[in-house]
């Protein structure tokens, strides 16, 4: 599949949507995600009652069954947890996609240099994603958290951090295929330097694989920012969903509405964006799909 | 003992209609060699595939036809029964050695697997009798040789596996699909003696499937020549080799080089084959003959038989 | 084959070494007294003299590269200090522990690929038909659920509800049959675990098998007479499962998170259910430990995998 240099032209963008748009789960999926942008941007619209506000005193509100007034219950604080779940809905999106951001950025730069650069620097770095697939990366996400803190922004950065590899890995594919390519000698002819060939010569092309790999990173990075909450290590000040299902446990026998929304939720969120991820491969490589 | 009848496979693709094989007929008698020849494209290897019934199903389907073996129509017969027949009755070894075997599994257990599926032998007789195929078909140290895998063995050997698995279970019909043309000369060489010492020594009839003439000429009794999907002549071995009448056959007699020569050019068929989704009206080789009449392009020849055991399809002999 | 097995013999110490150097270097670029890490739960809470004690030690006092060389051979001889909330060495603590993981790991990995090959080679006999579609679509639907939900669903529906199986534990009472009651603690958090990589390895063998059915070597299968059955199991699937092995050993790490999360919930007493009470109690000096015992075992899980893949290709064993 030899890639000639291509500008994104409406027409192209028009033709994937319309691949896209016959994938009817991929327009499930794009439909979820849609609505989780939605609701982390205007949670405190949707929902204008304080989601950390606990009705204690007011005698029979705390572990109240779902009912038209709490459509999910309340918890043993007396908090609407329909309120609570579209809070950490906000939390969780946060995180997930600063976290598959940072990690393409990452990616694509160490890629991008390494499958240019070939020789030391490649083995450098290809020594590094080896250690990095081998290595419980979770765990060390884990102990990082554990001894550095736990606010939001930090655990994104960490998530995003453990993340990397996998991109970088085909974005160095890319460049070895494009780096011997001619637009990129005749590049080089003209005295281009190294950098501007990287960035604005090979990229533009290179960058598909990532963007399609995005949407399953974000998918991937909200199941670990909610498995490092529910173990404890999440932002205090924050809610979140993991979070959430780590309070349930001592009193989901009595209370099964706790343990099952939030998780459910979850499960819509990473689902919705799995499937985005699988609509735009398909929809990029249509003649894969044939038999 | 073979006999075919109009067969006609097509295959239904996306972007139309492959008329692969096109009304076909052909006899093959008991012990009897016949060599299929043609280029590639030309139906030939369809047309074996579709006696074994293993025509991939989507997108292709034998459309009409009988092929009766010793009276017994194939076509007819139920995918269990087909089971039964294949590797036993009627058999075939291809083209390419390499990709044919299966990596993963020991050459002898290859062979043994079709001697279990249609003898009643237990493990270890079906290994033994594998062993002594694989001597049949000339390989030296064959028990030794039998517990290697496909990557360890030469090309000419392992054509010679895929020979033994054909063979083991004495097949009425043997179908070889290009048994040479993977190989290099000497190897060549080697597997067409090991043939026809094979021919001789177990009778059963083989269909020899091959666009090489020297080979046609050394091992068949018959032979039929294809072309985008017809059969355009058939006859006696030495009397098409020698007394060519359809153009298209001479065309191939002269491209091929002999030894009695000396030096001189080839000639070749101008051209190539047709597209088989909109394969040419009338005869299809009219637009590469040089001898192409006006009726040649409105009207198909019949096959006709213009002297004892001579059928050819043309308008231009009379 | 030689070489290959000599490559992957010496990345897998290089590794772990690494694990430890990282550990190493964490403790000394945190936030605070470095004391502290190493000083066990609760490490802010001790004393002046004791934590004195440890830096003497540990020799904290001396300059960094020193301070390598100790801890690396500290570990290398199984030292990682005491625990004071379990009244014993660490490494003993861990070792304890180990076994329950193994076994939670192994049989949940065996649920993974033997149900994830079989549904993949049913996917593969009629592609992108309604059976495939729906076999695609519920994997991928169970693979995006966060296993910890999945077990406290499985819970919910499975052990309250209907009573079948324990709440959580490894052990109950006064078991009739002691190994059965692992087993019957077993099912439910294995099963949750297993469920989570599933729809990766279905996908996996679906491709393969798919790729491999149109070899040529399947033609001859099918020309020597064999059935359907002998063709799919007998051929294509020895070799389609090839890559499978390989990323089953990526995967182990995957599955010792995935432990973590499940013993969390099933209070299975595995390691992992020691970092989530290491996790509660602030001690780092466990968490660190279990963080290198857990890479280690997928290093070496890893590395099995690998050599287990070179024994089974014979182009690789047989060069």
């Amino acid at each position: 599949m030899i890639k000639l240099k291509i500008g994104t032209s409406k027409r192209a963008l028009l033709d994937f949507w319309r691949r896209y748009r016959k994938n009817r789960a991929a327009v499930v999926g794009f439909l979820g995600v849609a609505l989780a942008l939605f609701i982390a941007v205007c949670a405190h619209v949707v929902y204008p009652y304080d989601p950390f506000g606990m009705r204690l005193q007011e005698a029979g509100q705390s572990y109240v069954t779902p009912s038209s007034e709490h459509v999910m219950g309340t918890d043993q604080f007396g908090r609407d947890v329909f309120g609570r779940t579209l809070y950490g809905i906000r939390t969780s999106l946060f995180v997930g996609v600063s976290a598959a951001l940072i990690s393409a950025l990452l990616g694509i730069t160490l890629g991008a240099i390494a499958g240019y650069k070939g020789g030391v620097t490649d083995e450098i770095i290809m020594r590094a994603v080896d250690a990095n697939l081998t290595i419980p990366t979770f765990f060390l996400a884990l102990v990082i958290v554990a001894m550095f803190g736990s606010s939001i922004s930090f655990v994104a950065l960490v998530i995003g951090f453990t993340m990397w590899p996998s991109t970088s890995r085909l974005i160095r594919a890319e460049f070895l295929l494009f780096k011997e390519q001619t637009f990129v000698e005749s590049a080089r002819a003209v005295g281009c330097g190294d950098a501007h060939i990287i960035f604005r010569e090979i990229l533009p092309n290179a960058i598909f694989p990532a963007v399609v790999n995005l949407s399953l990173q974000i998918a991937m990075a909200i199941l670990d920012e909610v498995s490092l909450s529910f173990l404890g290590l999440g932002d205090p000040n924050q809610i979140s969903l993991g979070m959430m299902l780590n309070e349930a446990m001592p009193s989901f026998r009595r209370a099964w509405w706790l343990g099952v929304f939030p998780g459910l939720v979850i499960s819509a969120l990473v689902i919705s964006f799995n499937l985005v991820g699988d609509g735009i491969n398909d929809a990029l490589n249509p003649h894969l799909k044939e038999r | 003992m073979l006999r075919i009848r109009g067969l006609k496979t097509y295959f239904f693709t996306s972007s139309g209609v492959v008329n692969a094989v096109d009304g076909v007929d052909l006899d093959i008698g008991k012990g009897e060699t016949v060599g299929l020849v043609g280029e590639s494209g030309s139906g030939k290897t369809v047309t074996a595939l579709s006696i074994m019934r293993l025509i991939p199903q989507p997108p292709g389907r034998i459309v009409h036809g009988e092929v009766l073996l010793e009276g017994d129509d194939l076509l007819k017969k139920t995918e269990h029964e087909m089971r039964k027949i294949r590797g036993d009755r009627v058999a075939m070894s291809f083209q390419d050695p390499m990709t044919y075997l299966n990596p993963v599994i020991r050459v002898g257990d290859q062979i043994a697997e079709a001697i279990m599926l249609h003898q009643q032998a237990s493990r270890s007789e079906a290994v033994k009798k594998a062993v002594d195929a694989m001597e049949m078909v000339q390989i030296p140290s064959a028990a030794d040789r039998a517990r290697e895998y496909p990557h360890q063995l030469s090309g000419g050997m392992r054509q010679r596996i895929l020979i033994a698995i054909a063979i083991c279970c004495n097949p009425d019909l043997l179908i070889a699909d290009e048994p040479t043309t993977a190989l290099d000369v000497i190897t060549q060489d080697q597997i067409l003696e090991l043939m026809r010492d094979l021919k001789n020594r177990i009778g059963s009839s083989l269909l020899l499937i091959t666009h090489d003439l020297g080979i046609v000429g050394e091992l068949a009794d018959h032979v039929a020549v294809m072309y985008a999907g017809n059969l355009l002549e058939y006859g006696d071995v030495n009397t098409i080799l020698r007394r060519p009448r359809h153009p298209y056959t001479s065309g191939l007699l002269e491209s091929t080089p002999r030894i009695d020569w000396g030096k001189r050019r080839l000639k070749m068929i101008p051209g190539t084959i047709p597209d088989m989704v909109h394969p040419p009206a009338g005869c299809r080789f009219h637009p590469r003959c040089a001898q192409a009449k006006a009726s040649c392009v409105s009207e198909q020849p019949k096959l006709i038989e213009i002297e004892a055991g001579h059928m050819v399809a043309c308008h231009t002999t009379k | 084959m030689r070489r290959y097995v000599l490559k992957r013999l010496l990345q897998a110490p290089a590794l772990i070494l690494l694990v430890a150097i990282i550990n190493f270097t964490l403790i000394h670029i945190a936030p605070g007294d470095p004391a502290v890490y190493l000083a066990g739960s609760l490490g802010q809470a001790r004393p002046i003299e004791f934590l004195e004690n440890l830096r003497e030690s540990m020799g904290l006092n001396r300059p960094l590269h020193e301070q390598l060389w100790i801890y690396l051979s500290r570990v290398f001889q199984g030292d990682f200090g005491y625990s004071y909330t379990h009244q014993r060495p660490v490494s003993v603590l861990i070792l304890g522990r180990l076994a329950s993981t193994v076994i939670l790991m192994g049989v949940s990995l065996l649920i993974s690929v033997v149900l994830g090959v079989l549904l993949g080679v049913a996917a593969s006999k009629k592609p992108y038909s309604k059976v495939d579609n729906i076999i695609t679509s519920t994997s991928l639907i169970v693979y995006s659920m966060p296993s910890f939900w999945v077990g406290i669903v499985f819970i919910l529906i499975f052990a309250y509800q209907l009573g079948l199986f324990p709440v959580g534990g490894m052990r109950s009472m006064d078991p009739a049959n002691p190994t059965l009651d692992i087993l019957w603690h077993l099912i439910l958090p294995a099963t949750v675990l297993g469920l989570g990589r599933l729809a990766l390895y279905m996908r996996l063998t679906r491709a393969n098998m798919l790729e491999v059915l149109r070899q040529d070597y399947v033609t001859t299968a099918w020309a020597k007479g064999c059935d359907e059955t002998k063709v799919y199991y007998g051929h294509a699937l020895r070799n389609a499962l090839l890559p499978v092995v390989t990323v089953v050993g990526f995967q182990f790490r995957f599955l010792l998170t995935g432990s973590v999360l499940v013993e969390t919930v099933f209070s299975w007493p595995g390691i992992g259910h020691l970092l989530f009470v290491s996790v509660l109690e602030r001690d780092y000096n466990l968490i660190m430990a279990i963080f290198f015992f857990g890479s280690a075992m997928v290093v070496i899980g890893n590395l099995l995998a690998d050599l287990a893949y070179a024994l089974l290709d014979p182009r690789i064993r047989y060069r």
